[in-house]
């Protein structure tokens, strides 16, 4: 079943234009909107769907409000896109939107859509590399890589990480239901998992809560690289928006992170540089704690000059 | 007791943040209704993190919950319980106040306001 991986997050927000503001200044580009919510891309034209959590077009909620309404799936053909409706009907509901999207449910009654993937080429080049001493230079002489007046875009949808109530009934759902695969595992928290359709060593990580918690825990958007995640979270920081966690690296994943607080109902991160994986890749199992989960953490700190005038 | 700022600067059914650290997180949040103000840590109950998503945002609109933007844990203002979410049942910390002469006053220091290295007070 090659699900690609998120196209789409729709969320229920209380405030439509403060979370408007929070994704724009995020780095997603708005590309249709109204006061009753909005639509945000990356540059592969995966993004968000900001609506009222009132809005009646809305599937039913898992947690109050705001929080995920549904996630919607790219996949990789109409014949795909048919399997996953009929395996689905087996035990639950499946819908068909004018649109062509199914609609269905995930085993916590998360709301799940279903399309053939929207997904555009990137169309932009490469980051600039790093000139790594011994090695090729990774750009051409007399280009200055630092740059002030840059940027950072969000590439692409990277993942979602949902609080379950079962862990090990999520993982199976998941797995033998939409043929996602277990790339690592935190054992007392749940699953990192991929589907099919990639090699991204997760587009969904589970974690096990009482149902109080259920809802969203984050959501992120793959940045070019790590200059440019630290780049853009320093931006974010800088704008005012209150930094979590981060920046820092990843040990599953081995993804740079930098988590912030968000109007979303759980946070959102920015994330760069995550591993491949294929079918031959065998999970790692670890208990997650603060040294199985980074390799590094830092801190944003305001920007700072040695010297106090007289060098 | 300390002033914290005046009535006037309160939005009625809003919420301001005040007492920043080096990072610029606001120690603690006041949030009026009417001539009601209530003062409270910021620092949700759940992770013992601050709640805003940026200066201020405290407040799902104006005249609603408290709502922490870590994982939406909401609140009642006037009291400071967890209405629903991860801490449901558990409060936030309120700082003494009272209105006096159009001027908000709180008890100096906080007790128990997070620390001033930026770090989550719980990790």
């Amino acid at each position: 079943m090659k699900i690609i991986g998120p196209d789409t997050l729709i969320f229920g927000v209380d405030d439509i234009d403060g979370s408007c503001r929070f994704l724009t200044d995020y780095g997603l580009k708005r590309v249709e909107g109204g006061s009753k919510g909005a639509t945000f891309e990356a540059l592969d034209g995966t993004g968000v769907v900001v609506r009222t959590a009132g809005d009646a077009g809305l599937p039913a909620p898992v947690a109050g409000a705001p929080n995920i309404r549904e996630q919607v799936y790219g996949v990789a053909d109409a014949a795909t896109l048919a399997a996953i409706g009929a395996e689905l009907a087996r035990d639950r509901e499946v819908r068909q939107g004018a649109d062509g999207v199914l609609h269905s449910v995930d085993d916590d009654g998360y709301p799940l859509g279903f399309q053939v993937t929207r997904r555009r080429p990137i169309g932009r080049s490469p980051a600039l590399g790093i000139n790594t001493p011994g090695a090729v230079p990774g750009r051409a002489v007399n280009v200055a890589a630092a740059r002030d007046d840059e940027w950072p875009e969000p590439y692409t949808l990277s993942h979602i990480v949902l609080f379950t109530r079962d862990r090990v009934r999520a993982e199976k759902f998941y797995a033998g239901r939409l043929g996602f695969r277990t790339t690592d595992v935190f054992t007392n928290v749940g699953p990192f998992m991929r589907p099919a359709g990639t090699l991204d060593h997760h587009t969904l990580f589970l974690i096990e809560t009482p149902v109080k918690m259920l809802g969203i825990e984050h959501f992120t958007f793959h940045l070019a690289g790590p200059n440019e995640l630290l780049k853009a979270g320093w931006e974010f920081c800088r704008k005012g928006y209150r930094s979590f966690w981060g920046p820092g690296r990843h040990i599953f994943g081995s993804n740079y992170f930098w988590y912030f607080n968000s109007p979303f109902g759980g946070r959102i991160e920015y994330d760069a540089d995550m591993d491949l994986h294929d079918d031959s890749w065998v999970a790692r199992h670890a208990p997650i704690g603060a040294d199985t989960s980074q390799v590094f953490l830092l801190q944003y700190a305001p920007k700072w000059v040695p010297g106090g005038g007289e060098h | 007791m300390r002033v914290l700022c005046r009535l006037g600067e309160l939005p009625d059914g809003g919420a301001r943040g005040f007492l920043p650290d080096r990072r610029g997180i606001d120690r603690v949040f006041a949030v009026r209704r009417g001539a009601a103000v209530r003062v409270y840590l910021n620092d949700c109950p759940h992770e013992r993190t601050p709640l805003d998503w940026a200066k201020d945002q405290f407040l799902a609109h104006p005249g609603g919950d408290i709502v922490c933007s870590g994982h939406g844990a909401r609140f009642d203002p006037e009291s400071g319980r967890c209405i629903a979410g991860a801490c449901l049942g558990q409060a936030l910390v309120a700082v003494g106040c009272r209105v006096e002469g159009g001027q908000v006053l709180i008890a100096e220091p906080p007790v128990g306001a997070p620390g001033d290295d930026g770090a989550p007070s719980g990790r």
